[in-house]
């Protein structure tokens, strides 16, 4: 289901009364059920492969938490871990491995018949089978396993992170499954403007500039210099609203049922270095993958040289776990690099990079690590190397040409200055001192202004991930 | 003292008091935008939910009715057919759009059904016609679902239509305002950026806007919801087996008006050239025939606008018109009324042909 959908607009009013009308655990069944129905409005036969990735994380959970014996638990890890990645790898990259390998093998000149898997991908597969390994993890890690099923079953398919996270931990969000939560303590304001803020973010701002983008990166040779430029800001503007818009989505759909999520994003394009972008742009896989992928393979305890190698590794994989194709991969080691070089000009630390960096000289560092990311969204976007290749020699063309997206560049302007303005939280702020009944009105105004300027339903970005 | 009332019931007052607000603006904003972008939809006599109602209360019957679905519901505006019969020298006429969003066949005879026996008949009948409307699948999730329940012979042709009645005024009454939505964005668009919004639209309905934001070479990671609701479109062409319940339906309905001495016009509604073809009245070759088959052996004359009627721009998708195309079409719907009406001058057997025109 859509958070931009009818069906969602039906499904959540139903769902907070069924939910604030029950207790205890029919509570939590009815979070369940809903959840499973919320996943299965997509396509209800791939309810039964995430159930089937709670079981085993479960059923490995409880395994591990009941021997003391370390290889025996090692081996049970190592089961969840192999069942997780190969969902993932079955669903996700057969055909990406198998089409690389009819490549190379038809560069050899070597004859293949090599099979083909005609599945569907299932929506948000990547979010919940992470979230779910880092529960079999962490319990490797010394943390309790969950004895009820039921509540771990709610912890991996709780509908407003479901699909595309933020990816929460369990020791984050199953002792908020285990109380019952109390109406009075819900931030109605905060709910309701993080779930309206969400859907405008979506709805009209990164759909409204995808107009745009999509003309771009149809014909990239027909749109060269600024109006390239355009359509790589519109790009990194849309990535950013759509992905941040479902986060406010999940995190106000999360307070209307009293249950907290962290944060996602912290302004991003305000980064004044690569790694100070990661440390704000998808918060909770940059964790996920630094404290379930990097840290293991030995992070930065040791030479710069398998520092980097552990950086490009991690990076890398980021990159493919964001889509099965080469492009994403190829960004994934573009950031990889990028946080090398910043590994090596500036050194380690959480001081690296940009926090140090003061006045003029973290506006300069803005701006470059801006670009950077932009030139980076540009292999995101591309759907293959072609586009890349005709896009690249667009943005460096500056012959005589009309420019396009004129309008587009004052949106953009806008979400730059919303973006860049020192606390938006004050709009949060101002919205709470309002009466409930204006709370109401504003909420419905911009009801009307996400039916009448949003073009069309489409899909989060990420869904595909 | 503060201190002694229940956070819980300040929390329920302010959820209820926040409810009314965003309920009230959603009416105020509703009843603003009925003023100024759809105001076509808004006319009384162009009703999708309220259709029956609207029509009971009209003190006369109205001498053309128009029937189908969301095509005809958004593409035919009485009021400005009536202009334009007045402005041609024609005597005033009262028109009344009865077509109603995602109707098949089925629910356009039962409407006609209830029309004869209430004895609201027209004079003449123009009865949209489409692939859509004949498919014996006509797509709508809800009206399936409670179809699943009605046996397909005669008498569950009228529960089904039932089914779909009820249906049809629980959908419309949530989502009524869809259509006017679109057309609203389209003034917005034009507005705001200097063009449309809405024909983006017509991608979801077209390829899928998924499939034209991801690109060719991305195929293979196209596995979203968009993309599922778009190959759902193109996955099997529509059925139009001759004795499909809505082609059944759709020849009842010409018995039923003619016996009524109802003139019956088939209407085909233009399309844009980015409708799909099986969802094109002109490219889809077996609806081609099976309506071409069928006009020929009823004698029902089937009314297709010529190209140029309206523009490219007169569309919010592929194959509904906008506020201005629905303008620009009934303007052209109107001179065919008027010959018609002329070519029928002498005949006794409606009472158009009796009229002062």
């Amino acid at each position: 289901m859509l958070f931009n959908s009818g069906a969602f607009a039906v499904f959540l009013p139903v769902m907070l009364l069924a939910y604030w009308r029950l207790h205890g655990a029919a509570r939590r069944w009815a979070l369940l059920i809903g959840s499973l129905f919320f996943y299965s409005w997509w396509d209800w036969r791939f309810t039964s492969l995430l159930l089937l990735t709670v079981a085993v994380d479960y059923a490995c959970g409880l395994a591990i938490a009941a021997t003391e014996n370390v290889r025996r638990r090692r081996w049970i890890l190592t089961v969840s871990v192999v069942s997780n990645l190969g969902v993932l790898a079955g669903f996700k990259y057969f055909n990406f491995f198998r089409d690389s390998a009819a490549a190379v093998l038809s560069a050899l000149g070597l004859a293949h018949d090599l099979p083909m898997l005609h599945v569907i991908l299932p929506m948000g597969i990547s979010f919940y089978t992470f979230q779910s390994m880092s529960y079999t993890i962490d319990v490797y890690r010394g943390m309790p396993a969950e004895r009820s099923l039921r509540d771990f079953a709610l912890f991996v398919t709780c509908f407003p992170q479901l699909v595309a996270g933020p990816i929460v931990r369990a020791s984050d969000l199953l002792p908020q499954l285990k109380v019952d939560q109390r109406f009075e303590r819900v931030d109605l304001p905060l709910g309701a403007y993080r779930l309206f803020r969400g859907l405008f973010k979506k709805m009209v701002v990164a759909d409204v500039l995808s107009m745009y983008v999509d003309r771009v990166f149809a014909d990239p040779s027909a749109h060269t210099g600024l109006s390239a430029w355009i359509a790589l800001y519109a790009y990194a503007f849309q990535i950013y609203m759509d992905f941040s818009g479902y986060t406010d989505v999940a995190i106000g759909t999360g307070e209307l049922l009293g249950l907290r999520f962290c944060e996602n994003f912290d302004r991003p394009y305000l980064a004044a270095t690569p790694s100070e972008f990661w440390r704000r742009w998808h918060v909770s896989l940059s964790t996920w993958l630094r404290d379930y992928l990097y840290v293991p393979l030995g992070g930065s305890w040791g030479s710069t040289g398998r520092t980097l190698r552990n950086l490009m590794l991690t990076m890398g994989l980021g990159g493919l776990w964001h889509g099965a194709a080469w492009t994403f991969v190829a960004w994934g080691l573009y950031h990889g690099t990028l946080l090398s070089v910043e590994r090596v000009i500036f050194g380690g630390g959480v001081a690296a990079g940009g926090s140090r960096f003061r006045g003029v000289a973290r506006i300069v560092g803005m701006v470059a690590t801006f670009h950077l990311i932009c030139l980076g969204w540009l292999l995101f976007r591309a759907p293959d190397w072609a586009t890349v290749g005709t896009m690249l020699a667009s943005l460096t063309d500056f012959s005589p040409a009309p420019v396009h997206g004129k309008r587009i560049a004052l949106l953009l302007a806008a979400c730059l200055a919303a973006h860049a303005w020192p606390e938006v939280r004050s709009a949060l702020g101002w919205f709470r001192r309002v009466h409930a009944t204006a709370q109401g009105i504003l909420a419905g105004a911009a009801m009307w202004v996400l039916l009448l300027c949003s073009p069309a339903a489409k899909p989060f970005i990420y869904f595909q991930f | 003292m503060a201190q002694c009332s229940s956070p819980s019931i300040d929390n329920r007052r302010q959820a209820a008091n926040m409810l009314l607000g965003f309920a009230a603006m959603l009416v105020v904003g509703d009843w603003v935008l009925s003023r100024t972008v759809w105001p076509h939809l808004y006319d009384s006599r162009n009703g999708c939910r309220w259709k029956w109602d609207l029509l009971t209360r009209e003190p006369q019957p109205p001498e053309v009715l128009f029937l189908g679905c969301s095509f005809e519901w958004c593409g035919i505006s009485p009021r400005e057919v009536e202009r334009v019969v007045v402005n041609r020298g024609g005597r005033p006429i009262r028109g009344f759009n009865a077509a109603s969003s995602a109707a098949s066949a089925v629910t356009t005879y039962l409407m006609a059904r209830r029309i004869v026996e209430e004895g609201r008949k027209p004079a003449i009948a123009y009865v949209g016609v489409s692939p859509a409307v004949l498919d014996v699948a006509q797509r709508n999730w809800l009206r399936n679902g409670l179809r699943a329940l009605a046996d397909p012979r005669d008498l569950p042709l009228a529960f089904r239509a039932g089914a779909d009645m009820f249906a049809e005024t629980l959908v419309a009454s949530f989502f009524h305002s869809y259509h006017r939505w679109d057309d609203a964005r389209l003034v917005v668009g034009r507005a705001v950026l200097g063009a449309p919004i809405v024909p983006e639209a017509k991608l979801k309905y077209a390829e899928g806007g998924w499939a034209a934001w991801s690109g060719a070479a991305k195929a293979s990671q196209i596995h979203s919801p968009g993309w599922k609701s778009s190959s759902a479109r193109t996955a099997p062409p529509f059925d139009l087996a001759a004795d499909n319940a809505n082609v059944v339906a759709l020849r009842r309905t010409v018995s039923l008006l003619r016996e009524a001495g109802v003139e019956v016009r088939f209407v085909e509604m233009p399309q844009s050239s980015q409708a799909a073809p099986w969802d094109s009245p002109t490219e889809n070759v077996t609806y081609r025939k099976l309506i071409d088959d069928m006009a020929a052996k009823l004698g029902v004359p089937i009314v297709r606008a010529p190209q140029g009627v309206v523009a490219p721009d007169d569309y919010f998708d592929p194959v509904h018109l906008n506020a201005e195309g629905a303008l620009r079409y009934s303007r052209w719907l109107a001179t065919d009324l008027l010959q018609a009406i002329a070519e029928r001058d002498g005949s006794t057997t409606t009472a158009l042909s009796r009229s002062r025109l």
